[in-house]
C-alpha cells in the first residue's frame, strides 16, 4: 500500500502496541464468563418467576410482573445513583473516564426506567383498569425519566466534550434528588400505588416464595446491568480510540 | 381473582424487547467500533 493512498494517522497518540488488546478482541471469539453468568441467571430467574413463586391469590398470573417491575425499578436507583457518584467525581478532578461511566450508567439506567413505566402501566390496567393516573408515585416517576431524556439530549446536542461532560454532571446530580422522592412518595402522600413490602418495620409482608423469586431477579438484572455498563464503556473507549486515531 | 394475562405477556414481551434491543444494539455498535479501530492498526502495522 502506497503512503499517498493510506488513512491520516495521528503523529504518536496511540501506538501498534497500545492497539493490540483492542485488535485482538475482533478475531478472539470468545465470550466472556459475564456475559454466560448473566444469560444462566436469567434462565434462573424465569424459572422463578413463573413456576417456583406460588400465584397471587387475589392478582392471579398478573402479580407475575412484579417480578421484572420491582427489580428494574432497583436497578434504575442503582444505575442513577452511578451516574449520581460518577458526576461529582468529574465535576471534583474532570477526569474523562468518570464522565465515560456517568454517560454509560446513565443512559442504561433510562433502560430500565422505561421497562419500569412500561411494566407499571400493564400492571396498572389490569389492577386498577387505567394505564396511567397522575399519582404521586408515577408522577415522580414519570419526572425522573424525562430528567434523564433530557441528560441524554444534553449529551447528544452538546458538540463540545468539555462543556457537555460538566453539563451533564451537573444535571445527573441534581435529577438523583428524585429518587429518594420517589421512594418515600407512597409514605408522604395517600397514593394508589401499593406501599412497600419489602423494607418495612415488621419485615417483608409477602410469602417466603415471592420473596426468594424477588431476590432472584434483583440479583438477575444487577448482573444484566454490570454486563450491559461493562459493555458500554468498552464502545465508549473505543469511540475515543477512534476520534483520536481520526484526528 | 383478575385474569389479565395478555397484559403479563404484552408487559414481559416489552421489557425483554427493550433489553435485548438495547444490548444487541451495544455489541452490534462494539463490533463495528473494533473492526474501525482494527482497520488503523493494520495499516499502521503495515506500515512498519
Amino acid at each position: 500500500m502506497s503512503i499517498e493512498s493510506k488513512p491520516a494517522l495521528p503523529d504518536v497518540v496511540l501506538t501498534t502496541d497500545d492497539l493490540a488488546p483492542v485488535a485482538a478482541t475482533t478475531t478472539r471469539r470468545h465470550i466472556s464468563p459475564l456475559a454466560i453468568a448473566t444469560v444462566g441467571m436469567l434462565a434462573v430467574f424465569a424459572y422463578f418467576a413463573f413456576f417456583f413463586a406460588p400465584e397471587d391469590e387475589l392478582q392471579g398470573a398478573m402479580q407475575r410482573i412484579f417480578y421484572i417491575h420491582v427489580p428494574s425499578a432497583w436497578v434504575c436507583f442503582m444505575a442513577f445513583f452511578v451516574t449520581f457518584c460518577a458526576s461529582i467525581g468529574y465535576l471534583s478532578n474532570r477526569k474523562e473516564s468518570w464522565d465515560m461511566v456517568a454517560a454509560s450508567s446513565a443512559e442504561i439506567g433510562t433502560i430500565f426506567t422505561t421497562v419500569v413505566l412500561v411494566t407499571g402501566m400493564m400492571w396498572g390496567h389490569a389492577i386498577w383498569g387505567v394505564y396511567w393516573t397522575w399519582e404521586p408515585r408515577l408522577t415522580s416517576f414519570l419526572v425522573l425519566w424525562l430528567m434523564y431524556l433530557a441528560y441524554l439530549a444534553v449529551r447528544a446536542y452538546t458538540p463540545d466534550p468539555s462543556r457537555r461532560a460538566r453539563f451533564s454532571a451537573v444535571i445527573g446530580i441534581v435529577a438523583f434528588i428524585d429518587v429518594p422522592i420517589i421512594y418515600l412518595s407512597v409514605n408522604w402522600w395517600r397514593t394508589l400505588h401499593p406501599q412497600q413490602v419489602i423494607v418495612t418495620g415488621g419485615g417483608p409482608h409477602m410469602p417466603a416464595a415471592m420473596l426468594i423469586a424477588l431476590m432472584v431477579g434483583l440479583a438477575t438484572f444487577s448482573l444484566v446491568y454490570a454486563y450491559l455498563l461493562r459493555t458500554r464503556l468498552q464502545v465508549a473507549n473505543l469511540s475515543a480510540q477512534l476520534e483520536e486515531l481520526e484526528s | 381473582m383478575i385474569n389479565n394475562n395478555i397484559n403479563l405477556i404484552v408487559g414481559y414481551g416489552l421489557a425483554i424487547t427493550l433489553y435485548v434491543g438495547y444490548t444487541a444494539r451495544l455489541l452490534l455498535k462494539r463490533r463495528d467500533l473494533q473492526a474501525a479501530v482494527a482497520t488503523y492498526t493494520d495499516t499502521d502495522s503495515q506500515d512498519r
